[in-house]
């Protein structure tokens, strides 16, 4: 049996097709957030997944390979990126940023990797249909400057001194 | 702490004057967009990690 996919390794990704014929795409990409310490930046990544026949989680939800397949290729990252954080983000132009991230932390908890951790967003900002988690490893050097950047750097583009919404 | 002062022409910081979450979501869609459509994802002018 397989415990994932299978996976391609190109320039932008990962890619990986299912059994049902679906096609796709987990990749990482650059984000910069705000260090409150030091007013400077602090360099993480932003993770995505998307499907080529539907950018919805919804068909992830049956076929648990998926989920086996993303998990894996996160560890997989984090082998040569230990120290580093990886923030998620929820699209919301269909509507359905707060399915996925109650997909997100779903896949995050049953993976059951105590060596991770996981800080969500604050609710107050679910009102603009944000939803964003961070995890990184227990054990990495930039553990707290990454958990305080990122809250902080939420706070300043939502928070009541902002003017941005999403 | 990881600065990564080299980085700073790229960055998606306040300087920017742009919401970065907003900036990247709309990235996602982006992208979401050109695979779908099976469009080269390297003409997207995203940073895009490569696999290590």
């Amino acid at each position: 049996l397989l415990s994932h996919y299978n996976w391609i390794e190109t320039a932008e990704g990962y890619r990986f097709s299912t059994i049902f014929d679906l096609d796709y795409l987990v990749y990482f990409t650059d984000f910069y957030l705000e260090n409150p310490a030091t007013n400077d930046d602090f360099k993480s990544y932003s993770i995505g997944v998307t499907c080529k026949q539907n950018n919805s989680f919804s068909i992830s939800r049956k076929d648990e390979l998926i989920k086996h397949t993303v998990v894996a290729i996160i560890h997989h990252f984090f082998t040569k990126k230990s120290d580093d954080a990886v923030l998620y983000i929820c699209i919301n132009s269909d509507g359905n940023a707060r399915e996925r991230k109650i997909t997100f932390g779903r896949w995050f908890h049953e993976a059951g990797d105590s060596s991770f951790e996981k800080h969500d967003s604050r609710r107050g900002y679910a009102k603009y249909g944000f939803y964003s988690s961070l995890i990184i490893k227990k054990n990495s050097k930039n553990r707290e400057a990454a958990i305080s950047s990122f809250y902080h750097t939420i706070d300043n583009w939502f928070g009541e001194n902002s003017e941005s919404e999403v | 702490v990881k600065t990564e002062k080299s980085h700073k022409p790229q960055s998606n910081s306040k300087r920017s004057k742009k919401n970065p979450f907003r900036q990247l979501m709309e990235d996602k869609e982006r992208i979401a967009k050109a695979f779908q459509e099976d469009q080269p994802l390297s003409s997207l002018g995203i940073p895009f990690v490569k696999p290590l």
